[in-house]
């Protein structure tokens, strides 16, 4: 299968300050991809340089096979961006802003536009500035639908959604996507959501990749072991097998990808007593935390 | 695609345009009343006296109507776009950015070019009445600055928006301002006879000037 | 391509509005104030004084040899001028020479005209009333029509904007009798009331004769004048004056002043040398003695003293350093390889004159480019794409550096 988006030892400085190092990714056709990190770890600079809106200042970044800093009307019109904060023409309304969409894609779908918005039960003359962040998020799906694009690429949809609308998008996107061969690439915090919709996901960290996997994998694979502090325990350090440390008081959480008689091995290894040793079960969303670290 | 264009800037522009048609309209007719007023008051003799001796601009209350008609227009098309990077909107539209941007000023700019034959017609219109051609002829000449400077702000604060980064737009400003005086100097008719053309001749490429701005907003330059 | 011609003409823009501020600035940070001394012939000296203000230390008096005189003894001086001081401290002459002092004949003998650059160039709509030479009374008054000449004179009455027939073909036959070709060529005049009398207004014809139109008892009144039609007129000032000695001053293309003798038309030549009308300052003084022409800009002021016949007596010149040859100048100069003047005081009209430094323009030029490739060798110059920026310097010097510096280059792929 073709990759839909391929990004080649891309990297990016802010003057002298790296933000990307090396990213290497490709994501294929009719999948679902999810890119996840703290703030700060590049997801921003990379959703921009993917959407177009900056020149990476090494590397490639193709989209639908172009250069994503110098992409062609013609490829434009096979991209839906969502861009964080639900942009939208807010001086328009429901009506006008369809009508002025339509005449750029010569596939628009009108009625994809209207079966979402309808259900807001505005009137057509309804402007989107006096809409709630919600009732925009359909609007702006809407529009993305109709355009009927092969590639979305959703930048913090959940942002300033409350969780009614944060599910119906979610459910629609879902719908949507099953019944195309659609590929999608989105980021959220929601990791909740993500995972009832995201087939592959990239978790970023400083200057490097986390983790490329499914969610699914990754919450299977990952786990947290908690010790009691001790002497010895202070020694440990995040390495090959140990991904993050967290103490927590009296208590030592330890999160690895590695399974329960891997790490006793190990920490036997570093003089840790074992007695205690218990397995912590993790939500995704912890075990994004773990791996990520708090702060 | 074009059509789509002028759709957005109209529904953008349209009361802005709107009422500075009327405020046009109405200053026409002050401008006639006060004439009127003036011949009655004191003569027609005397009035044209102060026209062409001491240098009297009946019309220079339009003074500085181009400049706030092409500014106001600039400001209400490209603020909403520029504000919460509403442009990425645009620019991802499957147009190119030249395009996009030549044709939104394009609209801009001849909503603006509407408003001010209307300021030219009108005058000249009202001029004819009660004034020889001689002075409808230096009405035309000393009001061509001013017409320009309006043309020049239009493209310029467009620029200025388009900008994204917060230097360029104050060096841009500081540039605008400089430049803009030079057109609002004078202090009698006909002034600028011999040397508007020079103007004229940097101003006609004003329009490809938001091309860059739009450039730097799409690499990401700031 | 399009991008890039857009970063132009945004340097451009800005380019030119440096080129015209930056001198400025700098010259109000720099410039010292100067004015020209004012020069006087002084009939008890036989010899020059003059006088030079400065911001800083006012006034100074001076005489021909360049000592510094007392204003007292300025005023002393030059009787003629300042003959209430003089009464006042009672050191009033009974006589000057060969004239008596008698305060009405002296205010009668005295005349001044004061013609500066920018009296040359002014717009001027050309629509002018035509005043009754001979009032019913004391006072002149404006009358109620303008004219214009085209391919006859029209009068225009304002009130109903519209040209009064009788009167036109009245005064457009009476100028044909008299010979004058339609159109004319230049219209000069005084019309203003506040004068003692009306003597109308000089028009120079399509073969270049200069006829003098007046209006007298609402008849015309036209006169083909003596006045040589080679002359290249570049303007006359016209004088109601009541010594009714001439009837104003006549400028010629080649810089030549004549004064119009009253009555007969003659011309006589005033013995200026090194006199531009475009550049100086021209005061003409006459007093019972001498007839004084002074005439000066930046560089020099020059007074030449005549009797009353208009032979030359004495001449006497100043030459300041005009501010473009001092250090300051040259530094400005070399920083600035040229500068566009929009406003200047020897016109009414706004320009865009671009000034060019050559020489010392090129010495600026040639370390603006070093400047450039010191700093763009640190930061990786895309010489291959942006080489017009080269060409920019090249020719604009500091300007263009400052400004290809600040607006940098783009992405142009």
């Amino acid at each position: 299968m073709e990759n839909v988006i391929e990004l080649k030892n891309l990297t990016h400085k802010y003057d002298d300050k790296l933000v990307l190092n090396n990213l290497n990714l490709s994501v294929k056709k009719g999948r679902i991809f999810g890119i996840l990190g703290k703030n700060g770890m590049g997801k921003t600079t990379t959703i921009n340089i993917l959407m177009g809106f900056l020149r990476p200042t090494s590397g490639v970044c193709k989209v639908l096979g172009e250069d994503s800093h110098n992409i062609s009307p013609k490829t434009r019109a096979r991209i839906g961006l969502l861009h964080e904060g639900h942009i939208a023409y807010d001086f328009m309304t429901i009506k006008q802003v369809e009508k002025f969409y339509s005449n750029f894609f010569t596939t628009w779908k009108k009625e994809y536009y209207y079966e979402l918005v309808n259900k807001l039960h505005l009137k057509e003359n309804h402007r989107i500035s006096n809409m709630s962040c919600g009732q925009r998020s359909q609007v702006v799906l809407g529009l993305i639908f109709a355009q009927d694009p092969e590639l979305m690429i959703l930048d913090d949809y959940s942002m300033g959604l409350d969780p009614g609308y944060r599910s119906l998008f979610v459910d629609y996107l879902k719908e949507f996507v099953s019944t195309s061969e659609k590929t999608v690439l989105m980021t959220s915090h929601i990791i909740q959501d993500m995972e009832k919709i995201i087939d592959d996901a990239i978790i970023m960290g400083y200057q490097k990749l986390l983790l490329h996997t499914s969610l699914k994998n990754f919450k299977k694979s990952f786990h947290c072991y908690q010790v009691p502090k001790s002497s010895s325990t202070d020694n440990l350090q995040t390495d090959n097998t140990i991904s993050n440390i967290e103490t927590i008081k009296t208590k030592i959480n330890i999160y690895s990808f590695k399974t329960i008689s891997e790490i006793k091995k190990y920490l036997k290894s570093k003089n840790v007593s074992l007695e205690t040793l218990k397995e912590i079960p993790l939500g995704l969303e912890d075990a994004f935390i773990g791996l990520t670290g708090k702060y | 695609m074009l059509k789509s264009i002028i759709y957005k800037e109209w529904i953008k522009i349209r009361w802005a345009v709107i009422v500075s048609f009327l405020v046009v309209f109405i200053t026409l007719i002050y401008v006639q009343l006060e004439i009127r007023h003036y011949i009655e008051l004191m003569t027609a003799f005397s009035n044209w006296l102060y026209i062409i001796q001491r240098k009297m601009l009946y019309y220079e209350i339009f003074k500085y109507f181009p400049l706030i008609i092409g500014g106001v227009i600039s400001i209400l098309q490209f603020v909403p776009e520029m504000s919460k990077h509403r442009m990425r909107l645009s620019y991802h539209l499957p147009i190119s950015e030249k395009k996009l941007l030549l044709s939104m000023t394009s609209v801009g700019f001849s909503l603006l070019i509407v408003n001010l034959a209307i300021i030219v017609g009108g005058l000249v219109g009202i001029s004819y009445i009660y004034y020889p051609a001689e002075i409808v002829q230096s009405l035309l000449i000393t009001i061509l600055p001013w017409l320009l400077g309006g043309i020049g702000v239009y493209f310029l604060t467009s620029t200025i928006i388009l900008e994204p980064s917060w230097i360029y737009r104050i060096i841009l400003m500081i540039i605008t301002f400089a430049f803009m005086k030079l057109l609002f100097m004078e202090s009698g008719y006909n002034e600028y006879q011999f040397s508007i053309w020079k103007y004229l001749l940097i101003i006609v490429f004003f329009p490809l000037m938001v091309l860059f701005p739009g450039h730097r907003f799409r690499k990401g330059i700031n | 391509m399009l991008n890039k011609i857009s970063r132009y003409v945004i340097i451009l823009l800005i380019i030119v509005v440096a080129a015209i501020y930056l001198p400025n600035f700098y010259w109000m940070v720099f410039q010292k104030s100067v004015r020209s001394p004012s020069i006087y012939y002084s009939p008890i000296k036989d010899d020059f004084v003059y006088r030079q203000w400065n911001r800083l230390t006012g006034s100074k008096y001076y005489d021909a040899d360049g000592n510094t005189i007392t204003d007292k003894e300025f005023r002393i001086a030059l009787p003629f001028y300042y003959y209430r001081d003089l009464a006042k401290w009672g050191e009033l002459p009974d006589s000057v020479k060969t004239i008596k002092f008698d305060h009405d004949e002296l205010r009668k003998e005295m005349q001044m005209l004061r013609i500066n650059a920018d009296d040359f160039h002014d717009p001027l709509i050309q629509l002018w009333p035509l005043i009754e030479s001979k009032p019913k009374y004391a006072k002149l008054s404006m009358p109620n029509e303008f004219f214009r000449i085209t391919d006859r004179i029209e009068f225009f009455d304002p009130d109903s904007n519209k040209v009064k027939k009788e009167m036109s073909e009245m005064f457009t036959n009476s100028m044909k009798e008299k010979g004058f070709k339609f159109p004319d060529k230049f219209i000069f005049g005084n019309p203003t009331t506040r004068k003692s009398f009306d003597e109308g207004y000089f028009i120079v014809d399509n073969d270049n004769y200069t006829y003098h139109l007046k209006k007298i008892e609402g008849k015309p009144f036209c006169v083909k004048t003596t006045i040589p039609r080679n002359l290249d007129i570049k303007r006359i000032f016209i004088y109601e004056d009541t010594r009714k000695e001439f009837y104003g001053l006549l400028f010629t293309n080649s810089n030549d002043v004549y004064l119009i003798t009253y009555n007969n038309y003659e011309l006589i030549k005033a013995p200026l040398e090194d006199y531009n009308p475009d550049k100086m300052k021209f005061v003409m003084i006459a007093d019972p003695l001498f007839r004084t022409f002074n005439f000066s800009d930046d560089e020099k002021s020059t007074s030449i003293v005549t009797d009353r016949n208009y032979n030359l007596i004495d001449k006497f010149e100043i030459s300041g350093t005009p501010k473009e040859n001092t250090i300051t100048g040259k530094i400005a100069k070399t920083i600035f390889p040229f500068k566009i003047d929009t406003y200047s005081r020897n016109t009414e009209y706004i320009n865009f004159d671009i000034k060019i430094n050559y020489l010392l323009g090129l010495i600026g030029i040639l370390i603006s480019l070093i400047i450039f490739f010191i700093i763009s060798r640190k930061k990786q110059f895309n010489y291959k794409e942006n080489w017009f920026d080269i060409v920019i310097i090249a020719l604009t010097g500091v300007y263009g550096l400052i400004t290809v510096l600040i607006i940098k280059p783009g992405y142009w792929d």
